[in-house]
């Protein structure tokens, strides 16, 4: 190997180091910067794949050093492995030759190079998305401040004409309530420097165990002077939630971004609601979305009720620099951040928007931990009645299709409409022979509001099973009564079967 | 009958509005208050219109530039002060549009005492 190298670079101006055990080599690695590291995959102390893990820095998808491996022939196994753990490139040991090693070392250094400076690149460009964020704040934060000096100034104003008054005339109670006033401003101006300070930070080398309701709650009270006293911010925060693994910092710029994209949605004001869920997305839905590993995920939806967006933009929204804003207004950036971010964290985003009513972001982040592989199957409830028949209205083609598929599977018949009209002359000419109605509530033009209203005109005792891309409390605030039965997209399979069970046992009651 | 002034305070934010209160109050006039422009314009259909209101720009509800515009058109003589700790919109800074929307004064937050018991004796000797 000392000999091949000292062919490949007679000149002199490689220096060799060499290390005979593993233990030797992390020594050596660790003390000096090498241009690049031969490591061999036997070693007598630890495998080279273990030494490489121990260099690597997930961040940057690079070990600290240019890597080659060597193996020996047939090692495809450990060759992949090596690549995946941040080795640029790899020479079976048989092959080894002065003009594999020249080559192998130039590509090595070359290959970690650039990789090197894209990470860096994009290190600044996210620290840069974080003060374009920071900066959406700034004239909310300001007008917070010069709040809370107003009292400060007005108070000390009162106590400076009390300590002037003439003797016996001071208040002293009134002093003492004036103290208080300007203590508790203060305090409450250390809190908000606080929560700047969470935007603001540098990015963390880990991500931390997080509650994501807290970063919410700390993100409204910063963002509400921002966004204009138009916009009404909600919360509708679940109680319970599994703590989810995340960069806080990251997360709290994430709510910036969509926040700034809603308000300017809502140029006449309107309503931004923060909402958080558990929710388990399942291999239906994983076999949808190519990136979603199936499993229990933290829900947080960013709704507004603004102008929407139509399918054409909502397909490219998270595509960088893609932006509907005029010149100078928007960078595009925001979305790919929360794409970004959201990908890093092992979660998966999606975007939900009627045009004219709204739109809703859905972030959805996996639970901390390793997830419960030896969790049994949920035990599905056995359907009411096998082979009742189920309408299913929904104008989204792989949407009402997954549908059909859980439906069937658990047993069901189904009929299938992809709009509103269609569903109700279904209803008109299959009458009797339809159990329940599925629907979605926006279908464009006819709803499913109407489709249920028109249909239980005909037949009084129908079941409904309503569900909508916006989150159920939308839904029931505008759309639907207390006691009809909702469940929202994305649903799984052992939910949808209980809220069918549940609404097909209903009528099963009403006709005792 | 007492013929101490009245001034009528609008501001969300309840720390500001009580200390603007006694502040004013300490200035020797008598003080009223409401939350956003939608109760302050509830509350003065209800009595007597004060000599000053003194309203804030960034609020839930109503506005302080709607809430000028509407009680410059009802009020032709009412005086009114605009505060805002900046901020603008689109159209431009909260403070310029408030005194284009009928505002007879505008002072910026944080405000200044002196200021306020200055700007306020102006406007009082006006009317």
């Amino acid at each position: 190997m000392r000999r091949h190298l000292a062919k490949a670079f007679p000149d002199g101006d490689v220096n060799i180091r060499t290390a005979g055990t593993g233990v030797e080599g992390l020594q050596l690695i660790n003390s000096r910067s090498f241009g690049c590291v031969f490591l061999d995959y036997l070693l007598p102390d630890m495998n080279g794949l273990d030494l490489l893990r121990s260099i690597y820095d997930a961040k940057t998808d690079l070990a600290s050093v240019p890597v080659v491996m060597l193996t020996g022939k047939g090692s495809e196994s450990v060759m992949l492995e090596a690549l995946r753990w941040g080795a640029q490139d790899y020479i079976v040991k048989d092959n080894i030759s002065f003009h594999s090693l020249k080559i192998a070392l130039t590509k090595a250094k070359e290959v970690f190079e650039l990789k090197r400076n894209r990470a860096m690149a994009e290190e600044k460009l996210q620290q840069a998305q974080k003060m374009e964020a920071v900066g959406q704040l700034t004239s909310g934060v300001a007008h917070d401040f010069n709040n809370l000096l107003s009292v400060v100034l007005g108070n000390v104003y009162l106590m400076q004409e009390q300590i002037t008054a003439p003797p016996g005339k001071m208040d002293t109670n009134a002093l003492a309530e004036e103290l208080t006033a300007i203590e508790t401003v203060a305090r409450n101006g250390a809190e908000l420097v606080r929560r700047l300070m969470l935007f603001s930070r540098q990015r963390q080398l880990a991500s931390q165990t997080a509650n994501v309701n807290d970063c919410i709650r700390d993100a409204a009270t910063l963002l509400k002077a921002s966004l204009g006293a138009t916009i009404e911010v909600a919360m509708i925060l679940a109680e319970g939630l599994p703590s989810i693994s995340l960069d806080v910092s990251e997360f709290a710029n994430v709510l910036i971004n969509m926040s700034v994209n809603a308000r300017d949605a809502m140029p006449g004001g309107g309503k931004l609601t923060f909402e958080t869920g558990s929710i388990v997305l399942d291999e239906f839905y994983a076999a949808q979305h190519p990136e979603v590993k199936a499993g229990e995920y933290v829900m947080v939806a960013v709704s507004d009720t603004g102008t929407g967006i139509d399918r054409e933009v909502a397909h490219r929204i998270f595509e960088p620099f893609f932006t509907t804003k005029p010149p100078g207004k928007g960078t595009g950036l925001g979305l790919a951040m929360v794409y970004g971010f959201v990908r890093q964290s092992g979660g998966h985003v999606d975007v939900y928007s009627e045009p004219g009513h709204g739109t809703v972001f859905r972030l959805y982040l996996p639970k901390a931990g390793e997830p419960d592989r030896t969790e049994a199957a949920p035990v599905l409830p056995e359907p009411v009645q096998p082979g009742s028949i189920i309408l299913v209205a929904e104008n989204d083609d792989e949407v009402r299709g997954t549908a059909v598929t859980m439906l069937e599977k658990l047993g069901y018949r189904t009929l299938q409409a992809k709009d509103g009209k269609v569903a109700l002359d279904l209803v008109k000419r299959e009458q009797a022979a339809i159990d329940l109605i599925f629907t979605d509530i926006c279908m464009g033009g006819f709803d499913g509001v109407e489709l249920v209203r028109e249909a239980r005109a005909l037949l009084p005792a129908l079941p409904a099973v309503f569900t909508s891309g916006y989150t159920e409390h939308t839904v029931r605030a505008n759309k639907i009564a207390p006691d009809d039965d909702f469940i929202g997209k994305p649903y799984h399979q052992e939910a949808l079967a209980r809220k069918i069970h549940v609404a097909l046992g209903k009528r099963k009651r009403e006709n005792v | 009958m007492s013929d101490r002034k009245t001034v009528f305070i609008v501001d969300d934010d309840d720390f500001v509005r009580t200390m603007i209160s006694k502040l004013v109050a300490s200035f020797g006039y008598d003080t009223k208050g409401a939350r956003d422009g939608m109760q302050a314009i509830e509350m003065l259909s209800a009595s007597s219109p004060p000599d000053v209101l003194i309203t804030d720009i960034v609020m839930p509800r109503k506005g302080g530039l709607e809430t000028v515009s509407e009680l410059r058109a009802k009020y032709p003589a009412l005086k009114i002060i605009a505060v805002s700790g900046g901020g603008r919109s689109e159209q431009g800074d909260y403070l310029e549009l408030a005194r284009k929307s009928g505002a007879d004064e505008i002072i910026s937050k944080p405000i200044d005492p002196s200021q306020l018991k200055e700007v306020l004796k102006q406007l009082m000797g006006k009317q």
